[in-house]
């Protein structure tokens, strides 16, 4: 009611004096950087290169491990193919790269495994053992594909699972899960949506270039009861039961929150902050997803 | 002059104390009343009624901050006159915003009734006792003085969406801090 609200912003001017005086003071000295944002920003940054390095162990790892394997397989079976015919057995050094990992250097080219492959017609799997066995740095184009010269091959990145969408309404398409997030929890900052075709629908809250906090909302029978995607630990978990869910809020504090999750059976949702977020808004997030 | 001084001017009766004052306080005091009003001449005339109720209040009272006991008497006045002025005209200003805002911090719009729990002054106090320094001047920037949000942005070399989430993020802090304190839900 206004004269509440009016009551509250009429009562603020009765604070100590010394919370006039700060900012007084703060004016009139020019001083007009807190210092703390700026370490913030540095915790933030740090945080963010920790997070490369998670990354790297989520994704990028397991792609090169996985195509590692793949070559090694490739190659086993080329050459027991190849020796009943005398063909010269292939190599790999390294791995080449995948999904998550672009910028990778792509390996050698056996030119014998290569030319024993076309000429045993080889399928499609033969791409994988190119990939795998091309010796020479690729080149990046603009378009996000890796060019090699010569004797080089093309790599293709492995397409991102995730689809890049305008609207929530088509990230809603062709995940094929409904989803609404009222503006009032935008707290001024820009929207991403991506979806995950059949699977999965994200929206990520941007300040900037810099994340704030991301919601997702999937299927559990497709993805499981987390879907997060936030592997570290914290030091403090707080339970909330609702009526029909339960929600995992975990934190560093009893008052903040960096990640939670909850299913209702159906749906698995999770929120992840990349600063904590207050427990309140995430609970506030969690009901009105809940809502729905 | 020192604070002191001029105090000791308002003590003596001499009206070199309002003198003292307008030329150290005047252009501070007026850009925190056209912040409310945004009218320079509603501002103008805040603040020689500011004059007069500090010439009123000294003596007896001896403020221990000079500066913040005078914006705490411009807000108040200028909030007095924003609420005299036709409805029209009360609109005009960034004070519905602001109010709105603030609604967000009272969960059943209900607010604590004097004489139960703490006084709202109180729970006001300690909850900017328990803010962090950045969070508690972004906040007494907006709330107690009407800044927007772009200015505090500028001031702090900040991002206007930085100001708006931690705004949003004290908020919920207070509206805990008055559900505590004996809002009924």
């Amino acid at each position: 009611m206004k004269t509440d609200k009016n009551t509250l912003f009429r009562a603020i001017g009765e604070i100590d004096e010394k919370y006039v005086s700060e900012i007084l003071e703060e004016d009139a000295s020019g001083m007009n950087v807190i210092k703390s944002f700026d370490a913030a920003k540095a915790a933030t940054n740090a945080k963010k290169n920790s997070s490369g390095v998670k990354k790297f162990f989520m994704y990028y790892l397991p792609a090169v491990a996985g195509l590692l394997v793949c070559a090694v397989i490739v190659k086993s079976f080329m050459t027991s193919r190849d020796s009943g015919a005398s063909a010269p057995s292939a190599s790999a050094d390294s791995a080449a790269p995948a999904e998550y990992a672009p910028m990778a250097e792509v390996n050698s080219v056996d030119a014998a495994a290569e030319e024993a492959c076309y000429e045993d017609e080889c399928d499609s799997s033969y791409d994988m053992a190119e990939a795998a066995t091309t010796s020479e740095t690729a080149g990046e184009r603009d378009d996000g594909t890796y060019s090699g010269k010569d004797d080089t091959l093309t790599i293709e990145g492995m397409p991102n699972p995730f689809t890049d969408c305008e609207s929530l309404e088509e990230a809603c398409r062709i995940s094929g899960i409904d989803l609404e997030i009222p503006d009032d929890y935008d707290y001024g900052l820009t929207r991403v949506y991506r979806a995950l075709d059949g699977g999965m629908i994200e929206v990520i809250f941007m300040d900037g270039d810099e994340e704030v906090y991301r919601i997702r909302k999937g299927f559990v029978s497709e993805l499981g009861e987390d879907i997060s995607g936030d592997y570290n630990e914290y030091s403090v978990t707080t339970n909330i039961d609702y009526p029909n869910y339960s929600a995992e809020i975990h934190g560093n504090d009893e008052d903040t929150a960096m990640n939670a999750v909850w299913n209702d059976g159906t749906y698995a949702y999770s929120v992840v902050c990349e600063e904590p977020l207050p427990i309140v808004t995430v609970e506030g997030i969690i009901e009105m997803l809940m809502a729905q | 002059m020192e604070d002191s001084a001029i105090i000791d001017l308002y003590f003596a009766r001499s009206e070199e104390a309002i003198k003292e004052t307008a030329t150290k306080y005047g252009k501070m005091l007026k850009s925190v009343s056209l912040r409310i009003l945004r009218s320079i001449e509603d501002a103008e005339e805040a603040l020689s009624d500011t004059y007069m109720k500090t010439w009123n209040s000294i003596p007896p009272t001896r403020p221990n901050i000079l500066s913040a006991f005078l914006t705490k008497i411009i807000r108040n006045v200028s909030l007095d006159k924003l609420d005299a002025m036709h409805a029209d005209k009360r609109g005009a200003g960034m004070i519905p915003a602001i109010l709105d805002e603030l609604e967000e911090c009272i969960a059943d719009n209900r607010l604590p009734v004097p004489g139960e729990g703490m006084e709202l002054r109180e729970i006001l106090n300690s909850f900017l006792e328990k803010e962090k320094p950045e969070s508690r001047k972004i906040f007494v920037r907006r709330y107690f003085f009407g800044s927007d949000v772009k200015e505090i942005a500028e001031f702090y070399g900040i991002g206007e969406s930085k100001v708006k989430m931690s705004l949003a993020r004290s908020r919920e802090r207070l509206k805990v801090c008055l559900e505590e304190e004996g809002v009924t839900v």
